[in-house]
């Protein structure tokens, strides 16, 4: 069911991210072929503003993934779509799941067409990637020193963690604010803000300076251990928040 | 035909009466197979459960019955069939009367004038 | 199993501080055409909602088929909401491969045949569809479930009286007829000839519960004429005339 569920929060995302993400990728191409040339000539030219829409692009991306995954989340569950996900034979956390990977992917992919379009826009020369010398300097590089394949692996967890609970605060926001009876957006504001002092008070004193000398300790002898524990403390509010989100969805929904 | 439904009396009673009419005026022909429940249901608007006690009232009455391959038959039998044709020309005869009585009209006058109706 | 298709107890619900139910107690079997039937505001909505799981009650116990309301029950639960529900981007056939892939119960072909013949383009995208034909596609949805309890929410509120028997017949013509049908309304006189049971609701309590014929039967007049009867102190609001 829960891969069901996917399907559909898929093709929602898809409809709505496939043409800002054609376009930033586009619009890096088209610059990378404008931008470069023109230079020292005319700086006010088409391309500066071709790089302007570019930017643009690219902030709009970033809005749109936030308020994407906000959308998503109460109007598709806490809002009339919600009429239609709620009678679906399936449980709440396998709907709060599927909102949540679409969410985490949406805001990848984002990452990513921000990340590369620069690379696009780049005068780089592609042939290199063609050459054989290229890939074989950079295995030899990782055969030297495996641990950063692992490193760079445990680091994008950790992007992902970090994901995972900034979706988790919004959800539970949300899900806050759907519990008053009025004034529900202003609800979930004000517990998203209540959420994240809530967050850095915990972390303040969870980790104090004692906590943290002896994380330190624990760094310096193993750099993946700090890291795999920087994801647990992300992730276990997240993990704690989601819970609290599907006990609302069980026992509070409110659909007037 | 129509189906005329009044509110006063249970909807069964008088999807019986009508189906009955409806054989009598040859709708549904002696021998010949009734509409399935659902169909009859549809086409009067009403509830497959109701309709179902009206044809199940109708099997009582000796006016169809049920065969286990062709469906819900009417009944082939030509005294029922008359039986009901002047239980209902009776009604009609007593309302016929009644109307006329409360015109001021004598049982005699009420039975001559239908008569002259016809050589107008 | 259970003998009892609809089972309630005890049932309330209030939003806030106002009630919407107090205290209902229902069972309805299985393979019955019920109306709900009350003035707006009288609790038909929160009854119907709170056995599809949009919201759960204050107090009290609900059973669907002798479960509480989840997966189970959502599962042969087809619901007509009073409202639209779709997602713009979607086109009607969309949403068929939506409920094929999540009800067993949902024939995709009836669904097909059935916007044949009420008129609606499945392909069209749904953005661009009509109010009615909006509604059209949802009953369709509906319908073309064999469902075990079909839950309809004014289902022939807002439209004029030609629509409202082809709804009705849509209605008679595809439920599934082991399936209980609870339709809820405030215009009885259309729909009291398809209904076996009536249930008259009255600020949040069950008034009345019995057969459409026995109603007739001792009373001697139509549910509707009862109806107008039982509600005449309270001023009726009329949806859409």
């Amino acid at each position: 069911m829960l891969l069901k569920l996917l399907k559909y929060d898929f093709r929602a995302m898809w409809k709505q991210f496939s043409l800002i993400w054609g376009a930033a990728l586009v619009l890096a191409l088209v610059n990378r072929f404008t931008l470069f040339r023109d230079i020292g000539y005319d700086i006010i030219s088409n391309s500066s503003l071709l790089t302007l829409a570019f930017m643009g692009v690219v902030i709009a991306m970033i809005v749109l993934s936030v308020s994407f995954v906000a959308d998503r989340f109460s109007k598709g569950l806490l809002g009339s779509e919600g009429y239609l996900m709620h009678t679906l034979p399936v449980w709440p956390w396998q709907l709060v799941a599927s909102k949540l990977i679409c969410g985490v992917v949406t805001w990848m992919i984002s990452g990513a067409v921000a990340f590369v379009s620069p690379f696009l826009m780049a005068p780089m020369d592609w042939s290199i990637l063609m050459e054989f010398g290229f890939w074989r300097d950079i295995m030899r590089g990782l055969t030297q020193r495996p641990d950063t394949l692992l490193l760079l692996f445990e680091f994008c967890l950790m992007v992902v963690a970090v994901m995972l609970q900034f979706i988790a605060s919004i959800y539970l926001a949300l899900s806050i604010g759907h519990l008053l009876p009025r004034y529900r957006r202003l609800g979930s504001v004000a517990s998203f803000i209540g959420l994240y002092i809530l967050l850095v008070n915990l972390y303040s004193r969870v980790f104090s300076a004692h906590v943290v000398r002896a994380l330190l300790d624990v760094t310096t002898s193993n750099v993946y251990g700090s890291l795999l524990t920087a994801i647990a403390t992300l992730l276990i509010p997240a993990a704690l928040f989601l819970a609290a989100v599907c006990w609302i969805l069980n026992h509070k929904l409110n659909l007037e | 035909m129509d189906w005329k439904l009044e509110d006063d009396r249970p909807i069964w009673t008088q999807l019986t009466e009508q189906l009955k009419r409806r054989i009598i005026a040859g709708v549904y022909p002696p021998g010949s197979k009734l509409p399935p429940v659902r169909e009859l249901a549809a086409e009067a608007g009403v509830n497959p459960n109701t309709m179902q006690r009206a044809l199940a009232q109708l099997e009582q009455d000796g006016l169809a019955r049920a065969d286990r391959t062709a469906g819900r038959l009417v009944t082939q039998d030509a005294e029922a069939l008359e039986a009901v044709r002047t239980a209902q020309a009776r009604v009609i005869v007593q309302r016929y009367l009644n109307e006329m009585a409360e015109l001021g009209y004598s049982r005699e006058e009420a039975g001559l004038l239908p008569q002259k109706e016809e050589t107008i | 199993m259970s003998d009892y298709l609809i089972q309630c107890r005890g049932l309330y619900k209030s939003y806030g501080l106002r009630p919407a139910l107090r205290g209902v107690d229902l069972a309805v079997g299985p393979g019955r055409i019920v109306g709900l039937l009350g003035p707006n505001g009288s609790g038909k909505t929160t009854l119907i909602k709170l056995l599809c799981g949009l919201i759960q009650p204050t107090t009290g116990t609900l059973a669907v088929d002798g479960s509480a309301i989840g997966p189970y029950t959502k599962s042969m639960v087809s619901y007509l909401p009073d409202r639209m529900y779709f997602a713009s981007w979607m086109k009607a056939v969309d949403l068929f491969d939506l409920f094929r892939d999540f009800y067993a119960d949902f024939e995709y072909e009836k669904a097909i045949d059935m916007c044949r013949s009420l008129g609606v383009e499945p392909r069209d995208r749904l953005k661009a569809m009509s109010k009615g034909t909006k509604e059209k596609v949802q009953l369709v949805l509906v319908m073309a479930r064999s469902a075990r309890l079909y839950l309809l929410d004014e289902p022939i509120a807002g439209v004029d009286p030609a629509a409202r028997d082809f709804i009705l017949r849509t209605i008679l013509t595809n439920y599934n007829e082991e399936g209980t049908v609870l339709i809820s309304t405030h215009l009885i006189s259309d729909v009291e000839k398809v209904l076996d049971e009536a249930i008259f609701l009255k600020e949040g309590k069950i008034m009345l519960h019995e057969t459409v014929d026995n109603i007739r039967e001792k009373e001697g007049k139509s549910v509707d004429a009862l109806f107008r009867e039982i509600f005449r102190a309270e001023p009726m609001e009329g949806g859409g005339f």
